[in-house]
């Protein structure tokens, strides 16, 4: 695989707790010089991300909620119109995973249907968190992201319990309609694994900069 | 100390991923049986919190932003008057750490002042993370959440790593009692429990998964 061609698979997501202005600055210089698909920083520097992004390639995303999906659907529909509106084209949100396990699935449809309604025409990645359901759960909690208006399904957050599977791929694959996008995350695996994701019906990988800069390096420089 | 004794410090947290209703449901039943200071859950829950502890001697609190403090300041605010207005009566917010560890002090007492703003009279508690801060960047960090505006410098969210007895011994001695200290992560036992109070701590926060083995293990002695 060429860079080229890797660049527009992977976004970009520099958001650890220790993560600073300088590691942003160069996150976003990083990005444009790469042409990442896409960038997810630190949400308190949205503005300056889409400042220094404007006019290049790179997308800007952004979270709307916490990792388990559980904030009240009120502020993440808040959040995600917020950084809508600040230049964010994408929001990763998270199925509320509390509901799901309650089998609240009208609320936890709504709680997706609403956060889609607040940002327009953006993008909305929803993660269903793969890692922590049998083949059945996940088949539902991918069918329910779809039915809800996700355009994209995503395999997990950064507090994935374990490292996405070609499995989990698979399954969404087969049972997501052909328009709906996979999202394989937290991506940590070699350039041949992301092939063989690909393969197995995945578009994109959210990654952290270092690994980034491993496929990167991996790739091939022409 | 007895599990009352604690019961009565006690922000009793179940956020844990993928807590369903059921679960929240009998965690509420004993907190109100066992007499807890407040109750923390995931905030989509936070109306039916709300309800059941009606008429309890416990009240519910809510937490307002990602676990790294990393939201924009007008969404911590926003979402802390929001969770106030569905009846939350205590907030926990984690400092913005990506500012404080660029040295972006002047943000970071801006971000807790606007959420402070933003709730009035109702207790703020605000998460530094002691167990990723150096000696140092601790001292500056209880300066900074004083000059915020916080009721209570809480020690961490869990997530990080434990709270230990010199985080609390370090942090008591440059609050001087300006704030309270509320004190989550890691304690696990009768004895840390007595060693942090004795040290100043006013409030602990403690998870499902241990809380209820703790006061029993209190009592037990």
């Amino acid at each position: 695989m060429k860079r080229q061609e890797l660049a527009k698979l992977l976004d970009v997501t520099y958001i650890s707790t220790t993560a600073t202005l300088e590691g942003a600055k160069e996150h976003i210089a990083e990005a444009k010089r790469c042409e990442w698909r896409s960038v997810i920083g630190p949400r308190c520097w949205i503005p300056m991300y889409a400042k220094e992004l404007k006019g290049s390639s790179v997308l800007l995303g952004s979270g709307n909620c916490d990792i388990n999906g559980s904030d009240n659907n009120h502020i993440k529909c808040y959040t995600a119109r917020s950084n809508r509106e600040l230049g964010c084209s994408e929001v990763d949100m998270v199925m509320n995973i509390g509901y799901f396990n309650s089998h609240m699935y009208a609320d936890l449809i709504e709680d997706i249907r609403n956060v889609k309604s607040a940002i327009g025409d953006g993008i909305l990645k929803c993660a269903v968190e793969a890692g922590l359901w049998d083949d059945g759960a996940l088949e539902r909690a991918g069918a329910l992201a779809a039915a809800a208006g996700a355009d994209w399904v995503k395999t997990g957050t950064w507090g994935a319990p374990k490292a996405p599977e070609l499995r989990e791929v698979k399954i969404l694959r087969r049972i997501l309609p052909d328009n709906i996008r996979i999202k394989v995350a937290p991506f940590s695996g070699t350039l041949t694994e992301l092939e063989e994701f690909i393969a197995a019906g995945a578009d994109c990988f959210g990654v952290v900069p270092e690994q980034a800069r491993a496929l990167w390096k991996e790739a091939l420089d022409f | 100390m007895t599990g009352h004794d604690l019961a009565r410090m006690l922000d009793g947290t179940i956020t844990a991923t993928g807590v369903t209703q059921e679960e929240l449901r009998i965690f509420l039943q004993e907190a109100v049986q066992r007499d807890f200071y407040s109750v923390i859950s995931a905030r989509c829950y936070i109306p039916e919190i709300v309800e059941t502890l009606k008429g309890s001697n416990t009240i519910p609190g809510s937490g307002c932003c990602l676990s790294s403090g990393a939201d924009a300041t007008h969404i911590k605010a926003y979402a802390s008057a929001y969770n106030v207005s569905l009846g939350a009566q205590e907030v926990d917010i984690v400092m913005n750490i990506n500012y404080f560890k660029s040295g972006m002090y002047k943000e970071v007492v801006q971000d807790i002042r606007s959420v402070k703003d933003s709730i009035g009279r109702i207790p703020l508690k605000c998460i530094i993370e002691a167990s990723i801060l150096t000696d140092d960047e601790i001292r500056t960090a209880c300066e900074l959440v004083v000059e915020g505006g916080a009721d209570f410098l809480k020690t961490g969210t869990g997530d990080e790593g434990p709270t230990t007895l010199h985080h609390i011994d370090l942090i008591a001695k440059v609050l001087k009692g300006r704030i309270k200290i509320k004190a989550a992560g890691g304690i696990r036992t009768p004895e840390i429990v007595e060693q942090f109070a004795n040290a100043g701590v006013e409030r602990f926060g403690i998870s499902h998964r241990s809380v209820f083995r703790l006061l029993d293990a209190m009592d037990a002695r």
